[in-house]
């Protein structure tokens, strides 16, 4: 019994009320993909106003409504945001529709991006069953695989935003001062491989309560993975109380 | 009155007041100039001496100047009013904190003239405002008690809850399989804090973050149990939550504290006026609320589908004053309600704050708001408390929130661009068709105004017509009229002369003349003239005769009188020589003349003057003087003799003239003054004296008197004389004149006595001639008479024939007149015929005509009617409808096809905004969690979090504060968000749970209490519901009660109806088909399709009773937990039989509650759930009733649990009708009990439970859902 066994063991059974009734070993199938995309730097700009900007370089805008209608946000907002550029000398009415001034085009430049693009990529690892992106010290499992393992998921069913949030969960994006680097742009995935984590499963049964449970613990993420538990408890809880208890 | 308006006033010190401003300032007038004038807020205080009290707050923010010389701090100036300005009293000045601007205060600038005894007197405006302002410190008894109740429990619960913190160490820490507590061994805790710390939270020592809240201790086993927050359950999971040699924990009860403290915090503030609603004290704490009462009603358009008694809720709501309360039962759409009224209030761009007493009904609330648009709703509180219903409204959350609603939104557009393109193309087309379409209609339109304007030109000619031709015929009626009764009058003379005629005729007739009658007439006039001239012959004879005998008596008149003349002009020779009277009277008897009367009496008088003169008797006036000239003789006498006595040569004295004593009188008054000058003794004295000075100064005086009666004796003679003379001349004249006047008589009567004379010749003459004349005449008649002619004959046949004549006259003109009479009568009857004639030519031309101006008014009425059917269409409304129509339409095509221009630039912006939004980080959202958090109008939170201090910062006032379940939250809960609001929506249901007031904490309270009347009104007030009260005394105006419930089917509905009956109130179901709405589509062994409401009944013996957990006070049953467990197996089985026979979908899942009132129950219910059912096709959910107040479920199992046979026959918790009331109507559509009948309808003491019961029972066996217990066995068993 390793060390990290014992102690969740131990820990676990330090309710005296709890019975371990059998212990599982087993490893959860992931699926490992390279992102490439694009980040830039810029400087930190609102981006109502920076959408507003773009809009009065691009064509003349007239009334709050129009480009309220377009963008799909509220008068009262564009509104504040004019007025709050229409004082900073960003923008002056010229024939009754906005333009920029020289200071709103720099200021809008400097918002687009302050250094070239540049290309990066980054590792992500996804587990089906979670149906997310997990975080953690990866090693690989070699034991067998869970027996209620999901089907992989193919890459072209992924939204962007799914590619989004997994490196948000990497933090590759980050802000420093007024200035910030963002993924600008989602540019390929590649599945590397197909990997799987590490997994202790204890069954459990609470006497005081005569409840059964399951707890897992997930060797990259490092806790007690509730969604293992559940799907194991759904499936196998009647099971169990045959097996251990009938 | 205008707060910024500035308001001069009158200032004077007292010396105290003066003494108190030295401390600041070198004297009132350094301070009071220091700025123009002052921002103050002014609090009336109680009379002192009868004069108005009040105190002036110097508020810092509006008062820079004298707050920077204060150091920030509030000056407070006490002042009475006084001689029409202000005497301060005192000042003083207070802490930094010290509240200003309070809704008691009367906020005014005004600038003060110190120490000017003269000056303006204070505006009358700010003197109104000062008398009208209330005495800040009176509250009615009644409002005072109320909140002096609260108060009084809330220093109880503050003065329990100040406990200081325990420390201790601990062992054996075991998280549960939930990770949701944590149990700890705590052996070092003292045995009073064993009773003290569950609710308290637990922190590890040394950290800053609560662990959680102990829900539970154990002393034998010397455990404690701590619920563990969100955040440490997720620790929990990672085997991190207690770090290495962590050893002792500390158990807290500070925010339980501090939340009593914000509780007492609202007292305070209420009584020191920081509501937002000045009324608030007594709308809430009066007897009866004191509201202001508005009739007038909103007209709104609502947003949500509403039903009449939500509508009618919205709109009491926004109209009412001060404060709404919104009864509603279960089910019958507050939330509806509340999210219409949020829409509402953000259309009149207010800001209105959400409350209510748990964090889960805030968000129950807020995630109903969802589907409007103009709403932003911002969530306020701590953020692990909150729902996930709540969580995206926070204010970390909402940028991000926006930003993927607006991607969302834009991605959408952005998908459906080419669709979008496509249909505002053929919107475009359909509008230019319309467009079109309508212009024709216009013209159309255009072509019936004009019609209409003729039509109306056209009227007014034939309204003209038609009363012109009305004038017309009432003129002919007047004139057929008229002819008519001429013709009648015509007729009708005609017969009148007819008969006349007739008459006449006959007249005529009897009038008529013979040719003999004419002979005769001629007749009796020759025998007339015959008989004339005897008659004259007679009356000759006579006259001759008179004029004899008148020629005889005129001689003898004449000679008479040439006697009379006789010796008259003898008399009249003499009289010139008479020169006395005697004379006269001689001549007068010489010539035997008669004097007239006058010339007798004047001779008298003569005769009498005469003899007078000769006897000395002069007048009255001569008389008079007399007696003074005897006087006179007499005193010149006197004095003369005295002069001589005493050798006064009298010869030397002279008379002496003088123009005093003239009249007689003045002469005697001197001659009285003069006499008694000589008899007075002193003169006397003196003239007895021999000779000396004064008596020769006496004497010689004497003699000036003499000298002075000589002058006056003098004057007497002449006057006497004077009068004398003239008497004499008045005699002699008036016998001269009496001579003149007999002579004139005399002459006058000579003349008159010839003229007669003559007279009388002249008339002998005149009469011989007639008698000549006379007698020729009388021989030339009496050859017409004979002897035997008699003149009394002749005079009688004179007489008849006279008459005879007369007769024939007058029968020759009557028959004249006749004959006239005729011939007018004809010419009449000829004038008649004729006027007849024209007379009915004129009236039948009259007939004709008239006929024809029926025709033509008929004619014309015919056409008025059509006409009036043009006017009466309204072309130019339906033209203006149609312009407005056509503009609106060009409007939108032109939006539209500028849109389809902007196409391209939307869409190349459009896919910039969707990469901006999905690139954006948290920092690039700030503005928009900025904006949104400005522009947020509906805020949402606890009633105790509103009290924090950053909320109250950031937002101190709402327009309007909703607050829901209300009926949940104590009095002082419900205080801390109404502060906040001018306007309180209050919604809640009284018939459903009230809010758990701490009994011990309020019997503390009670025992202090002294009087044992005072004792049971303070625990009636602290007992009573606040919404219930509320609901019931408020006016009509300020509440209304939601009858419309959506929830149920209604036959569950039925089971709480009678909790709801009220009057002419019923609580009815607004499903429409409750059995189509409400199909729980399930059928199996114990529920039928139709059933929906069931009970299975367990019997009232020891084999299905009650138990009790060792060293536990909840109960459970342990019957009724295998008859769940039957029951929920059946309900998963049938749902899958359901999906199976395509009733339901494969993912749906029919919800479950499954509720007990006992704890214990709930907790063996989930248990069974988890671990034995586990049910697949349900999703259950588990909890005591009270827990599940503001929720639904499609089916709830309600487990009663209840069930012995002990005398007291108590039934706990559900005795409570409101308890039973939420447990009732949880469900859609299916209510399953279970527990004994027998024991609930027949065991509890009170007959209302038993009756409450019994009538649940009969209406479950009434729609066939009873279960027998003997039959449930027997199921059961086999």
């Amino acid at each position: 019994m390793d060390p990290l066994e014992k102690r969740l063991r131990d820990e676990l059974l330090r309710d005296l009320n709890v019975k371990l009734l059998e212990t599982a070993k087993w490893s959860l199938p992931i699926q490992v993909i390279d992102i490439e995309y694009e980040t830039v730097k810029r400087k930190r700009m609102d981006i109502l106003m920076k959408m507003l900007l773009v809009a009065f370089r691009t064509s003349r805008f007239a009334s709050v409504e129009e480009l309220s209608g377009m963008l799909i946000v509220e008068p009262l907002f564009i509104q504040d945001i004019i007025d709050r550029m229409d004082r900073a000398g960003m923008i002056v009415m010229n024939d009754g529709a906005y333009s920029l001034t020289e200071t709103g085009r720099q200021q809008l430049d400097a918002g687009i991006y302050i250094q070239p693009p540049e290309m990066e990529e980054s590792t992500v690892r996804y587990s089906p069953l979670h149906g997310r992106f997990l975080v953690g010290e990866f090693t690989d499992g070699s034991r067998e695989a869970f027996r209620h393992a999901l089907v992989f998921r193919k890459l072209t069913d992924f939204r962007d935003e799914e590619w989004r949030e997994a490196l948000d969960q990497l933090d590759v994006a980050y802000t420093d001062g007024n200035v910030q680097l963002v993924v600008q742009a989602i540019t390929a995935v590649n599945e590397l491989e197909r990997n799987s984590i590490p997994c202790i499963e204890f069954r459990l049964h609470q006497t005081a309560d005569d409840r059964l449970f399951a707890r897992v613990w997930n060797m990259m993420t490092g806790e007690w993975d509730e969604t293992l538990e559940n799907h194991i408890m759904e499936r196998e809880l009647t099971e169990w109380r045959e097996k251990y208890l009938g | 009155m205008n707060k910024s308006e500035v308001m001069g006033c009158r200032l004077d010190m007292t010396q105290r007041a003066r003494k108190e401003i030295g401390n600041w300032a070198i004297d009132e007038n350094e301070l009071f100039s220091m700025q123009a004038n002052f921002s103050v807020y002014i609090e009336k205080l109680p009379q002192k001496q009868d004069n108005m009290t009040f105190s002036f707050y110097f508020d810092p923010e509006g008062n820079p100047q004298l707050a920077n010389h204060l150091n920030e701090r509030v000056a407070v100036m006490e002042c009475v009013y006084k001689n029409e300005g202000f005497l301060a009293t005192s000042f003083r000045v207070k802490g930094r904190k010290e509240p200003v601007r309070t809704n008691r205060r009367l906020g005014v600038r005004l600038a003060f003239a110190v120490n000017r005894r003269t000056g303006s007197p204070m505006p009358i405006e700010l003197y109104t405002s000062l008398r009208e302002l209330p005495i800040a410190q009176e509250r009615s008894e009644y409002v005072e008690k109320r909140i002096k109740s609260w108060e009084g429990y809330l220093r109880i619960e503050e003065k329990n809850a100040d406990v200081a913190d325990v420390t201790a160490h601990f062992s054996n820490p075991v998280v549960n399989e939930s990770f949701s507590r944590l149990t700890i061994i705590c052996s070092g805790l003292e045995a009073k804090d064993w009773g003290s710390i569950t609710g308290f939270s637990a922190k590890l020592k040394g950290s800053g973050d609560d662990l959680g809240t102990v829900v539970d201790v154990n002393r034998g086993r010397r455990s404690v149990k701590i619920e563990l927050s969100r955040k440490y359950q997720t620790i929990a999971r990672r085997g991190s939550l207690l770090p290495n040699g962590a050893r002792e924990i500390v158990f807290s009860n500070f925010a339980e504290l501090s939340q009593i403290r914000r509780l007492r915090k609202g007292f305070k503030d209420l009584q020191d006026g920081f509501a937002a609603n000045p009324n608030l004290e007594k709308v809430l704490f009066e007897e009866r609320p004191v509201v202001q009462i508005t009739n007038k009603r909103q007209e709104l358009e609502f947003h949500h589908p509403l039903n009449e008694f939500q509508r009618e809720a919205v709109t009491g709501a926004m109209s009412a004053h001060d404060l709404y309360v919104i009864q509603g039962p279960p089910g019958t759409g507050k939330t509806t309600v509340i999210s219409e009224l949020c829409h509402q209030l953000m259309k009149a761009g207010q800001r209105t704050l959400v409350a209510s007493q748990s964090n889960l009904a805030v968000d129950n609330a807020l995630g109903r708001l969802l589907s409007d648009p103009g709403i932003r709703i911002l969530r306020y509180g701590r953020t692990e408390s909150i729902e996930e219903e709540g969580k995206r409204f926070i204010e970390e959350n909402v940028a991000s929130y926006w930003r993927d609603e607006t991607l969302a939104d834009v991605n959408e557009q952005r998908e459906k661009r080419a669709e979008h393109e496509q249909e505002i193309a053929e919107e475009i087309g359909r509008l230019e068709e319309e467009i079109q379409h309508m212009q024709t209609e216009r013209e159309e339109m255009d072509r019936r105004i004009a019609e209409k304007r003729a039509a109306e030109t056209d009227m007014k000619d034939l309204r003209e017509e038609r009363s012109s031709l009305q004038r017309l015929q009432a003129d002919f009626d007047v004139k057929q009229n008229s002819i008519d009764r001429q013709l009648e009058e015509l007729n009708d003379t005609l017969a009148k002369l007819s008969i006349e005629k007739d008459r006449l005729q006959l007249e005529k007739e009897a009038a008529s003349i013979h040719p003999e009658m004419d002979e005769k007439i001629d007749q009796a006039e020759h025998d007339l003239s015959a008989y004339r001239k005897k008659l004259r012959y007679f009356q000759t004879v006579e006259a001759i005769e008179y004029a004899g005998m008148a020629v005889r008596r005129l001689a003898e008149e004449s000679a008479m009188h040439r006697s009379k003349v006789g010796s008259m002009p003898r008399f009249l020779e003499e009289i010139p020589n008479v020169r006395k009277l005697q004379e006269l009277e001689e001549l007068f008897t010489s010539h035997t003349i008669n004097p007239s009367l006058p010339t007798s009496l004047e001779m008298n008088t003569l005769r009498k003057l005469r003899v007078d003169i000769q006897n000395g008797t002069y007048p009255y006036a001569l008389l008079e003087w007399k007696e003074v000239a005897e006087r006179l003789a007499n005193g010149i006498t006197h004095a003369e003799e005295l002069l001589r006595k005493y050798h006064y040569p009298v010869e030397q004295v002279r008379s002496k003239q003088d123009d005093k004593y003239k009249t007689a009188e003045e002469m005697h008054d001197m001659l009285d003054k003069i006499g008694r000058f000589f008899v007075k003794p002193e003169t006397k004295r003196i003239l007895a004296a021999p000779a000396n000075a004064e008596k020769a100064a006496l004497l010689h005086r004497l003699a000036d008197n003499l000298g002075y009666l000589y002058g006056k004796a003098e004057t007497v003679r002449k006057v006497s004389e004077k009068i004398k003379a003239s008497s004499d001349r008045e005699s002699a004249g008036r016998f001269t004149a009496l001579k003149n006047e007999i002579t004139e008589e005399m002459t006058a009567q000579l003349k008159e006595t010839e003229a007669e004379v003559l007279a009388a010749e002249q008339a002998i003459k005149a009469h011989e001639e007639q008698l000549l004349q006379l007698k020729e005449e009388c021989s030339s008649l009496a050859m017409h008479v004979d002897e035997h002619t008699d003149r009394h004959d002749v005079e009688k046949m004179i007489a008849e024939l006279d008459h005879t004549l007369a007769e024939f006259e007058e029968r020759k003109v009557l028959l004249q007149r006749i004959e006239r009479a005729i011939e007018e009568n004809a010419s009449e009857c000829h004038k008649v015929s004729e006027q007849l004639a024209t007379s009915q030519e004129s009236a039948d031309a009259l007939l004709k005509e008239k006929a024809e101006s029926v025709t033509r008014m008929e004619r014309c009425g015919e056409r008025i009617l059509a006409l009036e059917e043009i006017i009466r269409s309204e072309p130019e409304l339906q033209k203006k409808e149609l312009m407005e129509d056509i503009d609106a339409k060009s409007a939108r095509a032109a939006e539209l096809k500028r849109e389809l221009e902007r196409m391209p630039i939307a869409r190349l912006l459009q896919d910039e905004w969707s990469e901006m939004l999905a690139g954006a980080g948290e920092f690039d959202l700030d503005e928009i969690r900025k904006l949104y958090v400005k522009h947020a109008n509906v805020i949402g939170t606890t009633c105790v979090a509103s009290a924090r201090r950053d909320f109250i910062e950031d937002y101190p006032e709402f327009d309007v504060v909703i607050i829901d379940e209300v009926s949940k939250a104590t009095p002082p809960e419900l205080l801390l968000p109404m502060l906040k609001g001018k306007k309180i929506v209050l919604v809640g249901d009284h018939h459903q749970l009230p809010p758990l007031v701490g009994r011990e904490t309020m019997e503390e309270f009670i025992e202090e209490i002294k009087d044992e009347t005072e004792k049971d009104e303070l625990r009636g007030m602290l007992k009573e519901s606040l919404f219930e009260r509320l609901f019931r005394t408020l006016p009509k105006q300020n509440k209304t009660m939601l009858g419309i419930q959506y929830r149920m089917h209604e036959e569950i509905m039925e089971t709480i109806a009678p909790f709801y009956t009220d009057g002419q109130y019923r609580l009815q179901c607004g499903l429409p088909d409750s059995d189509a709405a409400r199909d729980h589509l399930l059928s199996s062994k114990y529920i039928k399709r139709n059933d929906h409401l069931l009970w299975f009944d367990m019997p009232n013996e020891p084999a299905f009773f009650e138990a009790q957990v060792k060293g536990g006070t909840s109960l459970y049953n342990e019957a009724e937990l295998e008859r769940i467990h039957e029951l929920l197996l059946d309900i998963d089985d049938a749902t899958a039989n359901a999906k199976r026979e395509g009733r339901m979908q494969p993912d749906e899942r029919k919800s479950v509650g499954v509720i007990s009132f006992y704890g214990e129950q709930v907790k063996r219910i989930d248990r069974l759930i988890e671990q034995d059912i586990m049910p697949k096709h349900l999703h259950c959910r588990t909890g005591s009733v009270d827990k599940f107040q503001g929720m639904e479920m499609d089916i709830i199992i309600l487990s009663f649990v209840r069930n012995h046979q002990q005398p007291s026959g108590t039934i706990g918790f559900a005795e409570d009708y409101r308890r039973l009331n939420v447990a009732l109507s949880r469900a859609r559509e299916l209510l399953i009990i279970v527990g004994s009948s027998d024991m609930f309808t027949n065991r509890p003491r009170k007959t209302e439970t038993k009756a409450m019961y019994a009538r649940l029972v009969e209406l479950v066996k009434l729609q066939d859902g009873f279960r027998e217990s003997a039959l449930a066995i027997a199921e059961c068993n086999g």
